[in-house]
């Protein structure tokens, strides 16, 4: 990790903001990010460093309501909404991805950052479709994007959800997974935002090649 | 979706250890070389178990998670000792993906539905021991000490509307035996369960693990002795010289196998089974 005086001598390397929500498993996320020669800064609140950081990941673990009123409490909504106006790269993970949208139905209606127009809902279960989805899965790429660049089709990536997101642009959508028989939205690209349904901080060789490239992106 | 193999890590006292039926445990060595090596061969997953913390201070778990998260990008899950939000708090804040609670949750069953509430159901999975009585199955706490009187099915039913996430199921009869998993049980839950689930207890050889998949709707396996002692190298730390001495003489005399984890992996895919490989 790096200390805010520390920022200007280091611009060589990347260096990347992690939003602390205080629920997330920020410690993979850090040190998937110190593999990759990214250096690490922690937002815990509002604060007026757009200029300082390379580029944002937001991983998410907790549930969506009781993180949204953190970020609000925090201020970091705001921050989040500052930070995208100056198009540097941005990596929503996970609940991260899903709070870009409009709303959830997790535990109760609760709003999101409504970044994107969208909805949050879970996904529906049956016999053979057991809910939450925990597992290893591969993602079908709809179109090119920069986060996935030398990624294979035969490559895996572990999710951890119960919810999943539907964007009202289906444009935004870069890739879709098939969980017994219910296909679904994995992942959005939209400009210099993308957003993952999986963890790529868990999943093995090629979740690291995620971080690497999102590393080029900060430094372009 | 893949199913997934689990690497069992039960942890006592600083040391790696695995027992026959949950009890008289064996030291194997430092459990951070274990987690390493699993995921260097390609382990889905990598699961801590502090299984006397109910019973000590548990701070020694807290080392072993942020070195492996530091070097380890798969899910680690850590169970053990578990009472509470601040508990799961510090498991997750040291590196840790997921948690696994047993005997606090049945102590107390609102724990799943307060911590599946702030860190998300598939954060939440809950351990089952369970040993067949004359009428059923009946749950067990403390590593298989202690008797509830709750009937499996009723609890996993229970657990689930709380807000369990996935559900991991000991079968304490076949755990250490290494002479296959208990399937009549795995194939009964079956209509129970509308989670993740989780085998644990009984793997001795790819077979074992093959048929599991073959016969039950299970999303993954706990292996630990399988494992364990393929992985097994003489160390030359003093203070585990009783481990060298069961490599020096009961390992040759009972020949165990080297079964890799690749092994089981093409093994498993060659016969149809999804695996990551």
């Amino acid at each position: 990790m790096v200390l805010k005086s520390e920022f200007r001598n280091k611009k060589k390397s990347a260096i990347v903001g992690i939003i602390d929500t205080e629920t997330a498993n920020l410690k993979s996320v850090i040190y998937a990010c110190e593999k990759n020669f990214l250096k690490v800064y922690l937002i815990k609140k509002h604060e007026n460093i757009s200029n300082d950081i390379d580029g944002l990941i937001f991983p998410g673990v907790g549930s969506y309501n009781f993180v949204m009123e953190i970020l609000k409490r925090k201020k970091l909504d705001k921050f989040i909404f500052a930070f995208l106006k100056n198009n540097k790269p941005s990596l929503f993970i996970c609940l991260g991805m899903q709070l870009l949208f409009s709303y959830s139905d997790e535990v109760k209606r609760s709003e999101g950052l409504n970044i994107f127009p969208g909805s949050v809902t879970l996904i529906p279960s049956n016999e053979k479709r057991r809910v939450p989805i925990i597992g290893w899965n591969i993602i079908n790429q709809k179109n090119k994007s920069n986060i996935f660049f030398d990624i294979k089709k035969t490559d895996t990536f572990y999710f951890t959800h119960s919810f999943y997101v539907s964007p009202k642009n289906k444009e935004i959508i870069s890739s879709e997974s098939e969980y017994c028989g219910f296909k679904y939205c994995s992942s959005i690209a939209y400009k210099n935002i993308y957003g993952l349904q999986f963890h790529p901080e868990k999943s093995s060789a090629a979740g690291l090649k995620i971080y690497e490239n999102f590393r080029k992106l900060c430094l372009v | 979706m893949f199913k997934r193999l689990i690497a069992r890590l039960d942890i006592k006292n600083n040391s790696l250890v695995k027992g026959i039926n949950l009890e008289g445990l064996r030291n194997l060595g430092d459990p951070k070389y274990f987690a390493l090596k699993y995921y260097e061969e390609g382990i889905d997953e990598i699961h801590y178990q502090d299984i006397v913390a109910s019973l000590y201070d548990r701070n020694s778990i807290i080392e072993y998670i942020s070195y492996t998260a530091k070097n380890v990008f798969v899910i680690i899950s850590v169970g053990g000792g578990i009472r509470n939000n601040n508990d799961i708090d510090k498991v997750l804040r040291s590196g840790a993906d997921k948690i696994s609670m047993n005997s606090a949750a049945v102590k107390n069953p609102e724990l799943i539905k307060i911590a599946s509430n702030v860190y998300g159901s598939s954060t939440i999975s809950i351990n089952i021991e369970t040993i067949k009585t004359f009428s059923g199955y009946e749950v067990l706490i403390d590593s298989g000490r202690q008797k509830t009187g709750l009937d499996l099915n009723k609890w996993i039913e229970k657990i689930q509307k709380l807000g369990a996430g996935e559900i991991i199921i000991t079968s304490i009869s076949h755990e250490g035996k290494k002479k296959g998993f208990d399937i009549n049980l795995y194939k009964m839950v079956k209509k129970y369960v509308s989670v993740p689930l989780i085998a644990h207890g009984g793997a001795g050889d790819i077979d074992h693990i093959l048929e599991l998949f073959q016969t039950c709707e299970v999303d993954g396996v706990a292996l630990a002795s399988i494992l364990h002692y393929s992985y097994l190298e003489k160390n030359t730390n003093l203070d585990n010289q009783g481990k060298n001495y069961f490599i020096n003489t009961e390992k040759k005399i009972h020949d165990y196998k080297k079964i890799t984890i690749n092994k089981i992996k093409k093994t498993l895919k060659k016969n149809g089974i999804k695996v990551r490989i």
